[in-house]
Order: structure tokens, then C-alpha cells, then sequence
């Protein structure tokens, strides 16, 4: 049997959560204080006191008791929501900090690239900071003498080699960056969410280099949210919920299995979501008229919000947006947008919000709902708890067949008029 | 590949300080000399006056001080001509002051790096040191051309010099390793280190020499490290052989090792919370 390049036992990571009473670095005086008062505290043999001490520390752990194994050639997805421990979990693989318990074992070098351009100096030329930065990632000088021209190659970037860094375009920056990186002779490749920067052209060209890196053998770890480029590069995922590891499969199985946990979205939505301001009791959609769970191009229905205000605030704002299948927003309407409906929310008490939604404004497609609530740029009240989920089709049979991702959104309407033109 | 399998086996593991730090420092060379590359070329850029500032700085240094302590207060430098009395001590200080300055400040500056991307941290210290020491090596020119100008002879001692810069070196790094590791955890250091230097100044022997100091308060005198260093680095280059000269090497080179070996353990000790606390 294959050795596994990368072993993972018992890995967790504990942080210190510091609560506001405190300074984020503590400062020399607020030390020594404690130091003295333990001090002093020692000397009158008292035992201490916990409210003593300013420190109220929460203990928080980013990931808990982690096992998996990586096979050399794996090209590994890492998936899970915010704040499920990736970046930790990619931070600890890549050396940057220290496991709290546990182990690693890998058996080559590692290059991670956690963030473009780490290392450049702008007031370096391209040249330059092509080989520093070969070196900033552990790679020798000859060695990267020896890649340069593929990086510039890759990079795009010949006519700009003697130019500062500080002058280039973020696109080239990126570029630039990316190139480095893929071109390292490292055993394991580390990438985190990085190509969601960068246009489209460019993003493919790095998901080609990625796979060509599988297919040569080496071991690829990769974060990202696009399923899409998961789907179209790894060949195993692990999931991972809350720092813990819930699946290591192959990554068909892996992205269905995070897709279904997050939020279930459908027609309808009970519960109750907010904070002190306001609850979010149901939410739903007016069900279509034959009842199959999703529209027509052209139908008509609406949103129905029942809430209860609990603490009226002027900045309250309630409202929804729509999201298109890659998770972006693509369309939004608030109360707070208009000074009249601004006083709808204002009053204390149960509340029914209706808002009619016009299905001839979305191309055929996927969407989901999302409802939001906030108090104006202070503080997000819902985050992702209330989704709905609406499919629009069209009822042109020759537009059914291209129901794609890249299809749906907004549309402008029919508004098009044709008239003959003499030229 | 499975050769070079063997030849990079890492194992990362939880409160173990790595028996392999030294082997890393080693792997990670170019990187230091890569980053002492990058900041002396970056040194002077956008710049009037390029590296002339290397000489320019302790020579308006040497002249305020001649003026204040030899001209004003009229002190003696026991026959030397005492602006170049004032330049051999300003040289080493100038070293000292400059590479503590930036380099415990380096952690720092360069957080987003640490929290991106592995290597030794302490190359970060380290590198800076050789920066200013490329200015340390131009300013030691300048000495030499003034003892021309002067027309003063260059002393036999001077083949002790070596010795001397590497005292100093090292001093440099022992403290640079206290000093940016305690200003990542406490950045109350980014006010203290400047006022350590300026302060450090006057009670070394940099416009005046030590034998001006009362043979009572003298030991305690060299107690800083840098005293014994000047000190000795006068004594390269005029000659001028004090009894108390012993003492005040014996004292710097044993705060010295001190700092450097603790400065090293405290370093390693903090390394591994750089990430989280930077």
C-alpha cells in the first residue's frame, strides 16, 4: 500500500477568545499589575480570586480531534461553512501556527499559497520579487532560475519584468503571485480561496495548472466555495462543521453531503431567527397554482413575512435578497429604502409584510431567497438562517434545454421592437 | 520523488519545540540573504541622496558632538583630535542603534507575512542586522578616511577590529531577539526601543570617553554592554591602553553571551504564538 504523504492524528487547535473588557495586546502595564497582585495576593496567602483578573479569556476551539490521512496524488477539497476551521486547519498543515494537541506527519515539502502576493515588495521590479519570493516559499535560487521563464510565461507579464511591483495592475499582481506558486517543485501544493479574485480567463488557466499538478503526481489541498471549481479539480473532499471532521470521501459524495448541510431551502420557512429587535416567526412563498415546487416564467406570487418586533429601533432594516446558484446577489429590496415604509417596523408587536414578486423579471434558473435583517451598519441580525428557495423555468420548450449556470439572473424584460431598416 | 520524500520528512507536533530548528535556519539561507538583498537595494531608493546618507548621518553626528562635548564643555580626549575621538565611537554606537531600531520592530512589520506564510521567524531579526551593517561597514570607511584627513597614524590594534565587530554583531542579535519578540506580545516596546537608544547614547562613552567616569561608579558604568565595545574599538584605533579595559570587556562579553543565549530560548518560546498574537 501507498504511504500517505500527509497523516493527521488527534489535531486540534484551541484559540483564546478576548472579550472587550480587554485589549487585543495586553498592554506591559496591565501585566505587570496582574503579576503583582498574584504576587501580593501570594505573600498574604490568599487564595486567588477569579474576578481578579481583568483577563476574562473564552476558550474556543477552531478544530477538534482531527484524523485523516492524504495519499500522495490526492487533489483534496476542504469544505465546510464559515467558520468551520479551514483556514485553521490549512494555517497548521502550512506551519504557520502551532497545533494545541495532536500531530502532522508529511513526508514532502509543502507551498501554500493562503493569499497572493504575500512577500512581494512593491518598490521591487517583477525580476525581483520572482526570485525572493521563490524564496519566501523555500525554494532555491537555482531552482527558480531554472522555472523563470514558465512563471513569466504563465504570468503574462514580459513586457513588465523591469517594472516595480507598486505599478502593476492588481491583475498582474495576482497573476504573478499565482504563477509562483504553481511553478514550485514542492511535494504538496496548498491553496486557499484565492482564484476567487481574478478574471475568469485567468481562473481557469489556474485550474488547469492545478490539475495539471494532480495528474504529475503531487498532492493538492484546496479551499474554495465554488463548487464548480471543487467539482472540476478535486477528487476527494473532507468536510469539516464546527473543527470537526464529518466526511473524508471521494468529492462527488463530499459536496453533496455539505451542500445538504447548509440551510435546507424550500417554499416555506418556520422557526424563529433574530436577536432582541425582532424574530422572523415564517416566511414563504405563495405556492404556484399546480403546486410542483416551482414557477413559470411570468407567474406571479409573493413573499409573506411574519415577525414580531420586540424592541423597536430606528435603523432596523428588514428586507430580502436574491441570490442566483453561485451564491451571489443579484437582486435586493428593503423597507428601508423608501422613507414610507421606513415606519412599518418601527411599532412594536406581531406583523405580516407582504412583497409581490413579478416572475417575469428572472431568466429560468435557480434562485434562493435570503432574508435579511439588520440594524444599519451596526450589526447583521441574520446571517443565512432564513433561505427560500425559488426555480424559475421557462415555459418556451426551446429554452429549456439551457437552463445553465451561467444563464440565469435578472432580466430586462421583452421590451424589443422590430422594424424593417433601409441601409 | 520518494528521494526527496526522505530528504523533507516533517513532522509538526504539538509543544515540541523542533529538534530541526537549526537544520530549518540552514534550509531557509537564502531567504535571509534574500531578504538582506532586497532591503538594501529598497535602503536608499527615492532618495536624494542615495547611500551618502551612510556617511552623512554619523558625520553630523560626530560634528554635533565634537562641538557639544569638545568644543563647549571642552572635555578631554586625551590628545586625539576629537572629532575623530567622537566618530570611532559613533560608528559602533550608530551599528548598535540602528539595527535595534529596525529590527525589533521586524516581527511586526512584517505580520502579514508571518501570519501567511512558515519560516524561521527569526530570520526577520537577523536580516535586518546585516542591513545596517552594510551601512556600519560604509561608515567605517568614512573613519578611515578622516584618520587620512586628520593625518592621524593608523594603529597596530586596528587587526583587533574584527573581534570587536563581531562582539558587537552579536550583541545586536542577542538584544534584537528580546526585543522583537517582546514587541509582538507587548507593543509597548515601539516606544520604549527609541528611547533606549536615545538614552543608551549618553551613557555609553559615544562624545566622551570612559575615563571621565569616577572610578566608584565605574563598574557599574560598563555594565552596558556597548560601553565595553566602544571602548574597544577606541582602543583599536588610537591605542590608548586604560586599566580598566579588561573589566569592561570581561562585563560585555558576559551580558552578551547572557543575552544571546536567554534572547534565543525566549525567541523560540515565543515563536510558536507569533501567528495567533501578531
Amino acid at each position: 500500500m501507498k504511504k500517505p504523504i500527509i497523516e493527521v492524528q488527534n489535531l486540534s487547535k484551541k484559540y483564546f477568545i478576548t472579550h472587550e473588557q480587554q485589549n487585543p495586546y495586553a498592554s506591559l502595564k496591565e501585566i505587570i499589575s496582574g503579576y503583582a497582585s498574584r504576587a501580593f495576593n501570594r505573600l498574604l496567602m490568599r487564595s486567588p480570586k477569579k474576578s481578579n483578573s481583568p483577563t476574562t479569556n473564552e476558550e474556543f476551539w477552531a478544530l477538534q480531534d482531527l484524523n485523516f490521512e492524504i495519499q500522495e496524488g490526492d487533489r483534496l477539497a476542504i469544505l465546510g461553512r464559515n467558520g468551520a476551521g479551514k483556514s485553521t486547519l490549512l494555517k497548521l498543515l502550512s506551519r504557520i501556527t502551532e497545533p494545541t494537541t495532536g500531530r502532522i506527519k508529511i513526508n514532502g515539502r509543502v507551498s501554500s499559497l493562503l493569499e497572493v502576493g504575500t512577500g512581494f515588495h512593491p518598490d521591487l521590479t517583477g525580476r525581483e520579487n520572482i526570485l525572493l519570493n521563490g524564496a519566501v516559499m523555500g525554494m532555491s535560487y537555482r531552482e527558480m532560475k531554472r522555472k523563470f521563464d514558465e512563471i513569466v510565461d504563465f504570468a503574462n507579464i514580459e513586457k513588465f519584468l523591469d517594472t516595480p511591483i507598486k505599478r502593476y495592475s492588481s491583475g498582474m499582481f495576482m497573476r504573478l503571485g499565482f504563477a509562483i506558486a504553481a511553478h514550485l517543485d514542492s511535494e504538496v501544493l496548498i491553496v486557499d480561496e484565492v482564484l476567487a479574485v481574478g478574471d475568469a480567463q485567468f481562473q481557469e488557466k489556474c485550474l488547469k495548472r492545478m490539475n495539471e499538478m494532480g495528474s504529475e503526481g503531487r498532492t493538492v489541498l484546496f479551499v474554495s466555495h465554488s463548487i464548480n471549481s471543487v467539482l472540476s479539480l478535486c477528487n476527494k473532499g473532507i468536510l469539516l462543521e464546527k473543527g470537526r471532521l464529518i466526511a473524508h470521501e471521494p468529492i462527488d459524495k463530499c459536496v453533496n453531503r455539505y451542500l445538504r448541510s447548509c440551510p435546507v431551502a424550500g417554499l416555506e420557512w418556520e422557526g424563529s431567527a433574530g436577536d432582541e429587535h425582532i424574530r422572523i416567526l415564517r416566511s414563504s412563498l405563495r405556492a404556484p397554482s399546480d403546486n410542483m415546487g416551482f414557477f413559470y416564467q411570468g407567474d406571479e406570487t409573493s413573499l409573506d413575512i411574519e415577525c414580531e418586533i420586540l424592541k423597536p429601533h430606528p435603523d432596523l432594516m428588514l428586507g430580502f435578497s436574491v441570490l442566483n446558484s453561485r451564491n451571489q446577489q443579484i437582486a435586493r429590496s428593503r423597507l428601508c429604502d423608501r422613507d414610507e415604509h421606513r415606519s412599518l417596523v418601527t411599532k412594536a408587536g406581531y406583523h405580516r409584510l407582504t412583497f409581490r414578486l413579478d416572475l417575469n423579471l428572472f431568466h429560468p434558473g435557480e434562485y434562493q431567497l435570503r432574508l435579511d435583517c439588520a440594524l444599519l451598519n451596526k450589526k447583521k441580525i441574520l446571517q443565512e438562517e432564513v433561505l427560500l428557495k425559488l426555480a424559475v423555468y421557462s415555459r418556451q420548450a426551446s429554452l429549456r434545454g439551457e437552463l445553465g449556470s451561467e444563464k440565469d439572473g435578472i432580466s430586462l424584460g421583452h421590451t424589443w421592437s422590430v422594424s424593417s431598416a433601409k441601409r | 520523488m520518494s528521494e526527496k520524500n526522505t530528504h523533507f520528512h516533517l513532522v509538526i507536533e504539538a509543544n515540541t519545540i523542533q529538534k530541526e530548528y537549526f537544520k530549518d535556519l540552514f534550509r531557509y539561507r537564502e531567504l535571509f540573504y534574500f531578504f538582506a538583498w532586497r532591503d538594501i537595494i529598497v535602503r536608499y531608493k527615492q532618495t536624494l541622496l542615495g547611500v551618502a546618507w551612510a556617511v552623512i548621518r554619523p558625520l553630523l553626528n560626530m560634528a554635533v558632538f565634537a562641538l557639544v562635548f569638545g568644543k563647549i564643555a571642552n572635555l578631554d580626549s586625551e590628545g586625539i583630535n576629537y572629532p575623530l575621538f567622537v566618530l570611532a565611537g559613533m560608528v559602533p554606537w550608530q551599528f548598535f542603534a540602528n539595527s535595534l531600531l529596525d529590527s525589533s520592530n521586524s516581527l511586526v512589520t512584517h505580520a502579514p507575512m508571518i501570519s501567511k506564510i512558515y519560516f524561521p521567524r527569526m530570520i526577520l531579526p537577523a536580516y535586518y542586522i546585516i542591513v545596517s551593517f552594510i551601512d556600519f561597514l560604509i561608515s567605517l570607511v568614512t573613519l578611515f578616511a578622516l584618520f587620512i584627513v586628520t593625518q592621524t597614524p593608523f594603529h597596530w590594534n586596528l587587526v583587533m577590529l574584527p573581534v570587536f565587530i563581531l562582539l558587537t554583531i552579536l550583541l545586536c542579535l542577542g538584544s534584537s531577539l528580546w526585543l522583537s519578540a517582546l514587541t509582538v506580545r507587548f507593543r509597548d516596546f515601539r516606544f520604549l526601543v527609541p528611547f533606549i537608544v536615545q538614552f543608551g547614547m549618553f551613557i555609553s562613552p559615544v562624545g566622551y570617553g570612559s575615563f571621565l567616569v569616577s572610578d566608584t561608579w565605574r563598574w557599574i558604568y560598563f555594565l552596558n554592554p556597548m560601553a565595553g565595545i566602544i571602548e574597544g574599538f577606541r582602543w583599536c584605533c588610537f591605542g590608548v591602553t586604560h586599566s580598566y579595559l579588561p573589566l569592561a570587556l570581561g562585563f560585555s562579553i558576559t551580558i552578551n553571551a547572557l543575552l544571546l543565549v536567554t534572547g534565543f530560548r525566549f525567541f523560540r518560546k515565543m515563536e510558536r504564538l507569533f501567528a495567533d498574537i501578531i
